[in-house]
Formats: C-alpha cells, sequence, structure tokens
C-alpha cells in the first residue's frame, strides 16, 4: 500500500490563506502548530505537514473504504529536515505511516507507506498536466472498479500498487 | 429555526467561492459531495467550515467537520447547532 500527495504552491498560494483565524486550528494538533511557528519557513512546514496527512490518509481510505475529513486525526512528526527534503511519520488510529518529502521551488511531494520508507524504492513521476506520464512500455495505468489506481506490468500479468496525486498544475503517480 | 431552504441558500455562496464545477454547483442537490461534485480543493474543505461557522454563527467541532461532505451533511449539522 502506498499513497502520495502533491501540494502546487503557486495554486496553494491562491485558494488557501492558512494564516486565516481558525484554519490552523482546524488541521493541526497543538505540538504540530508549535513547530510551525517556531519554522523559519512557516509556509512549507504547513504544506509539508498539510501533504504528509494527506498521503497517509490515502492509504487509510483505501483500505477502509471510509471516506470522511479529519485531518486534526493524523499526527506528524518529522525525524529528519534538510532542504530538499523530510523524512518523517504520521500516526493514524495506532498505525504509524513513514513518510518521505521532496521540496522543489514549485511544489511540495510526499510518499508515505505504512512501513519504513527505505524497505522498498519506488518510482515517482512528476509531471505538468498537459504533459503525459511516461511509463517503462511493459506498464500501463489502469483503475479498478473503486476508482483505485495501479499498473498492470503485461510481461508477467502482475498488478503493481501506484497511487495518483493532483494538484493545480502537477500530476504524481508513485509505484 | 431555519429551514432546510433557508439553510441552502446561505450555503450556496460560500460552495461557490470554492467550487470548481459551476454546473453541479447549478444542479446542487443533498447528495451534492463537496469533493466529487463540487471539485472543491481538500484544503479549502476547511474554509468551508470556518465559513459555515461565521455565517451560521456556530462552532463546528472535529467530529463534526469529519462528516461534513455533502449538502446533506452540512444542513444537518448546522440545524443540530442551532437546536
Amino acid at each position: 500500500m502506498i499513497g502520495n500527495d502533491i501540494v502546487d504552491l503557486n495554486i496553494s498560494r491562491q485558494e488557501s490563506n492558512w494564516q486565516r483565524k481558525g484554519w490552523m486550528q482546524k488541521i493541526f494538533s497543538a505540538e504540530e502548530q508549535a513547530v510551525i511557528y517556531l519554522s523559519a519557513d512557516q509556509e512549507k512546514m504547513v504544506w509539508l505537514f498539510w501533504s504528509m496527512k494527506e498521503a497517509a490518509y490515502k492509504i487509510f481510505n483505501r483500505n477502509s473504504g471510509k471516506i470522511c475529513y479529519a485531518p486534526d486525526s493524523l499526527h506528524c512528526t518529522i525525524d529528519k529536515i534538510s532542504q530538499e527534503e523530510a523524512l518523517g511519520k504520521v500516526l493514524h488510529k495506532g498505525i504509524v505511516y513513514h513518510t518521505h518529502s521532496v521540496f522543489e521551488t514549485d511544489y511540495i511531494h510526499t510518499v508515505a507507506k505504512p512501513e519504513a520508507v527505505n524497505d522498498k524504492i519506488n518510482i515517482t513521476l512528476i509531471r505538468k498536466v498537459n504533459e503525459p506520464i511516461k511509463l517503462p512500455a511493459h506498464l500501463t495505468l489502469n483503475k479498478d472498479n473503486l476508482g483505485i489506481p495501479y499498473l498492470l506490468d503485461i510481461n508477467s500479468g502482475h498488478s503493481i500498487d501506484a497511487s495518483l496525486s493532483h494538484h493545480g498544475s502537477y500530476t504524481a503517480l508513485v509505484y | 429555526m431555519m429551514t432546510q431552504e433557508e439553510i441552502i441558500e446561505k450555503l450556496k455562496p460560500i460552495l461557490a467561492t470554492y467550487s470548481k464545477d459551476k454546473e453541479a454547483l447549478e444542479n446542487l442537490n443533498m447528495d451534492s459531495n463537496f469533493i466529487k461534485d463540487l471539485k472543491v480543493n481538500s484544503a479549502n474543505l476547511v474554509d468551508i467550515v470556518l465559513d459555515v461557522e461565521e455565517a451560521f454563527d456556530i462552532e463546528i467541532d472535529n467530529d463534526s467537520m469529519e462528516q461534513m461532505l455533502t449538502v446533506g451533511a452540512a444542513i444537518k449539522i448546522v440545524q443540530s447547532k442551532l437546536q
């Protein structure tokens, strides 16, 4: 199982005012808010935590088939952070999801997995919405009856777990 | 007590601010899903909750927010808080 989320920072700047009164309190725990307030780049921390929650939540929604919206029930911690990337964990209903996030000028992208992110190397393809995703020739992207994406390996006939996300100008596929 | 219609009339302009699907907005019904039908960006769901709190002068707790994903659910929550 895998989940991913991309935040197009040009769009988040246009469409979301994270400084709006009450906004952070609805989404982030007191601990997360403290980390954000103490950060030199608060905007980056807001969207880092947001993308971690969304990426982890996608796995939960998929497993439970349940759709609800409770960003405050997911608790983020950061293990390691640099200018380029962050490793962290999201705790949700007793399950730990491991996250790996990448910071680019125009977007933040997070991959979440129920096991340590390094256990298996995943492939991430990020493109602008109007460009096609370039998959290897033996893989095709499909969706099941529930609309959940997966890749089919035409050589072996095996299906491969995949996660798609869109925001603004970006689409990200992880498998 | 506000009627369902009165609540919908107050909800409409709020949803219009964040919906990217104007046709779905025209055809608003109880089952209209904020994300799937109205194509609201998930980060803006919080703005809808905050706008609804302001418009109706109520406080929406996180348990209610979890459920507030359709027009019908939003009406139910507003009605229960107004009681």
